[in-house]
């Protein structure tokens, strides 16, 4: 059981208990931190909280904690710190230049152009480029050589920390290179969702309407987020259409396919597919090389092939993690760029590592098949029967997907092991699961959070 | 609980902790007011779980207790008390706060005591001693500055700066920035902390009235406490990091002017009256006349055309345009005879500090363009 699920359970007793005023006063926002040594460290919002459950509800808390996991002695609280968002800055526009307006008072803000929203961080030469990005980057580069013509919308999509966001902000920031005066706007889906929704109180909805047609290119991050919000998917919508008539270039970027976005309008989903779809997959061996070696040079850091090269067998999803994880060897190990070619066993990286980033574990079938039956909440053995009702056979398909996609495993292998079934079976299954998983947003964040589970299993 | 208290005192109390509680809490009781029997009074507690605030007053105690009261039923009773000892008890039967004074019988039904949030508890050792008129008069002319901004709650507070021997506070808006220097003569603890509006407010209120003329300010990671005798005030910090401002301080400047306040304020105020939507008021600096023309107008109500005569003048002549309500919130802030205006050119701040000991108080203003 995971940190998290344990909190969950300990929440929903204490809840019955409880008032639901002084439940949500309490105890939202608490995590349970820490579970090491028999000690249970719960992080709190503020003092006040730490205080009252320490006085109130240590008790209760320790009581419920340790029916579950009994190895709990004690229990602490700390107060955690309130989470920042990423770009913290975001402004609105400014006035047009012309019009009397007070200036304000140059105060260091982080590099973000007002303006435009970019950050001047991310260029196309910090971009590293390998089998996985390929086509997104080559796509990307397309659209800053002949803007709006070709691959209009551009839409990009793949998973978390792989350089989404990087790449958006590179096309933004070549274009205003290459052609100053052009209007380029980077916004994420959800300020863009605000922004509207402001308007609407304000009515200042024209006022919204122009501000975005009268752009040359809109990059949108994150649209994912915008499933759901109806007005906002028409205005969307709009805003769209007024652009590409006048071949004005937008760009969006998601953690997903537009197919697989729940509740995306269909009008919507036709546009965002009606220019050039590019993914960005996990980055292979040998990318995650080059990544380690160009940030390595990139802050001076000297390591040696071997230390880099466990490095990257251990962080194999994220780029993001990957940069976290170079930082964190460099900082504790206290690499620096006079201190000469560095040396660190894999063995040491694993321990240094293991405590901050999740550190893929490797897991087997047994692993697959009981985590998959956990999700679906049936029973293991179904999974491996002859059943054709219909709950079952949902699992047992995604079961096998998972043990292709995941495990690399073979399908005579797979079919053999799920009730000792042919090998068209197997394949059946899978292409089945990946084509419904590019159509279905159900089913797409299904497979995200078995894999997530997979990768959290104890 | 069974206790009797001056009206004054009681009234003191209640002042201190009446401002502190949470109309929106969905914790009811976050709408009430803790009365406690302590070793050396009667206590009086609030909090909105941003702030807390807590002090102690005189009273005759016989049995001990605590009731949490609707703190908005509390102050309008407590304005209607005579001048005579109040007996406040509860009983065992009921769940009603019997307040008898005088003639006056109030039954009030209160909560139970022990449903109260404790206030959190600040680390002793990290404390500051800061002389208390200064500090009230010098967060007095920083609270219009401070930005009521939610994208960037990192200046929506007041920047308190304990280093070189001294406590700094700034506040800024963007358009225009604060900052005073307090001495601190002991020793000191260094760190930044900055705290919310709110408690600033707060800070003024509560401790204008209290007879200590020292007060401590008790610092923590994620929280401060504010303390003289025995009243205190717990608030968060926000958490992020200030600005750094010094670099926008102008090092050099190109026209100098001392001026009386009293008279270059009330000149600016005249003119703040006919200014028009976007509270331009036109400022030349004439050196060789050694004066200072001020100009308003809105072509719908009219013109202000004046001038100041100033103590001395420095530099080039030069035109700017203020935004007039920051201007006077600016001079306001002052309380010297006489104050120093720099210019650095067109399209450039403008900062004031006073004539005497001109390092301890700066206001920084930004010019409107047109």
């Amino acid at each position: 059981m995971t940190k998290d699920d344990l909190w969950q359970l300990v929440l929903g007793e204490l809840e019955l208990s409880l008032s639901r005023a002084n439940f949500i006063t309490w105890f939202q926002k608490t995590v349970l931190y820490d579970k090491k040594d028999g000690l249970a460290v719960v992080s709190v919002p503020n003092a006040f909280a730490k205080e009252w459950l320490e006085t109130k509800y240590r008790k209760p808390i320790l009581k419920s904690l340790r029916t579950k996991d009994n190895e709990i002695r004690d229990i602490q609280f700390v107060v955690g710190k309130t989470q920042h968002r990423e770009n913290g800055v975001s402004h609105a526009a400014k006035n047009p230049a012309s019009a009397p307006s007070i200036l304000s008072l140059p105060l260091q803000h982080s590099q973000v152009d007002r303006e435009t929203n970019l950050n001047p961080r991310y260029t196309f030469d910090g971009f590293v480029i390998g089998q996985f990005n390929e086509l997104a980057h080559a796509a990307a580069k397309a659209v800053t050589e002949r803007t709006g013509m070709v691959y209009n919308p551009l839409f990009i999509y793949g998973g978390v920390g792989l350089g989404k966001t990087h790449l958006l902000q590179a096309v933004g920031n070549a274009l205003m290179k290459k052609r100053a005066g052009l209007k380029i706007r980077y916004i994420s889906c959800e300020k863009f969702t605000n922004d509207f929704v402001s308007s609407i109180k304000n009515r200042t909805i024209d006022e919204f309407k122009e501000k975005y047609r009268q752009l040359d290119v809109l990059i949108i991050d994150d649209i994912q987020f915008i499933a759901g919000k109806e007005r906002t998917q028409e205005e969307l919508f709009h805003t769209f259409n007024a652009l590409s008539t006048e071949n004005k270039q937008v760009v969006f970027s998601s953690d997903r396919p537009p197919k697989a976005i729940p509740t995306l309008e269909e009008r919507l989903r036709s546009r965002f597919e009606g220019g050039m779809i590019a993914d960005i997959t996990p980055p292979d061996f040998e990318t995650r090389m080059a990544i380690l070696k160009t940030k390595s040079v990139e802050r001076g850091l000297l390591l040696s092939e071997q230390t880099l090269t466990a490095i990257a067998n251990i962080i194999q999803k994220n780029i993001r993690e990957l940069e976290g994880a170079l930082n964190r060897v460099a900082m504790v190990k206290g690499v620096s760029a006079t201190s000469g070619q560095v040396d660190i066993s894999p063995n040491e990286i694993h321990k240094l590592l293991s405590g901050t980033i999740k550190v893929q574990k490797k897991c087997s079938w047994r692993d697959v098949i009981r985590v998959v039956a956990d999700f679906y909440d049936i029973e293991e053995r179904e999974i491996l029967e002859k059943s054709r009702r219909q709950e079952v056979v949902r699992p047992r398909q995604v079961t096998m997907y998972i043990l292709r996609e995941e495990l690399r495993n073979s399908y005579p292998f797979i079919g053999r092991k799920i009730g000792g079934r042919d090998h068209t079976t197997v394949m059946h299954a899978c292409e089945k699961i990946e084509e419904e998983r590019r159509t279905n947003g159900q089913i797409f964040d299904e497979i995200n959070t078995i894999k997530e589970r997979l990768r959290l299993h104890e | 609980m069974d206790i009797t208290c001056l009206p004054e005192h009681f009234r003191e109390g209640l002042r201190v902790v009446e401002r502190i509680w949470n109309k929106h809490a969905t914790l009811p009781i976050l709408q009430n007011i803790l009365i406690k029997t302590e070793d050396s009074g009667l206590s009086f507690q609030s909090t909105n779980l941003e702030l807390g605030a807590f002090t102690i007053v005189p009273a005759k105690i016989k049995t001990k207790g605590s009731v949490a009261v609707p703190a908005k039923i509390l102050s309008d009773v407590s304005s209607t008390f005579a001048n005579e000892p109040i007996h406040l008890y509860t009983t065992k039967q009921t769940l009603f706060l019997y307040i008898e004074n005088g003639a006056l019988n109030f039954k009030i039904k209160h909560e139970d005591g022990d449903e109260f949030p404790l206030l959190p508890k600040i680390n002793e050792e990290n404390q500051n001693e800061i002389e208390k008129s200064s500090l009230l008069s010098n967060l007095q002319s920083l609270l219009p500055l401070i930005a009521v901004s939610e994208s960037r709650p990192e200046i929506s507070g007041l920047f308190l700066d304990f280093s070189n021997g001294n406590l700094t506070l700034v506040a800024t808006d963007t358009f225009r920035l604060g900052e005073r220097k307090i001495d601190i003569n002991k020793e000191q603890k260094e760190g930044q902390y900055i705290i919310p509006l709110q408690c600033a407010q707060e800070i003024i209120r509560i401790f204008s009235a209290v007879q200590e003329s020292k007060i401590n300010f008790l610092l923590d990671k994620n929280h401060i406490e504010i303390r003289a005798g025995k009243t205190s005030l717990v608030s968060r910090l926000i958490d992020g990091n200030y600005p750094n401002y010094k670099h926008i301080i102008p090092q050099e400047t190109k026209t100098t002017f001392v001026v009386a306040r009293e008279v270059f304020l009330n000149q600016v105020r005249a003119a703040n009256i006919l200014t028009s939507r976007l509270n331009d008021i036109h400022l030349s600096f004439k050196t060789e006349a050694k004066t200072i023309e001020i100009k308003s107008e809105d072509p719908n109500k009219g013109v202000l055309e004046t001038k100041v005569e100033t103590k001395s003048a420095k530099g080039e002549s030069v035109n700017a345009v203020f935004n007039s309500k920051y201007l006077i919130d600016g001079l306001e802030g002052f309380k010297d005879e006489n104050i120093t205006f720099y210019l650095c050119g067109e399209n450039k701040p403008g900062m004031i500090r006073p004539e005497k000991e001109e390092n301890k108080q700066l206001y920084l203003l930004m010019p409107i363009k047109l």
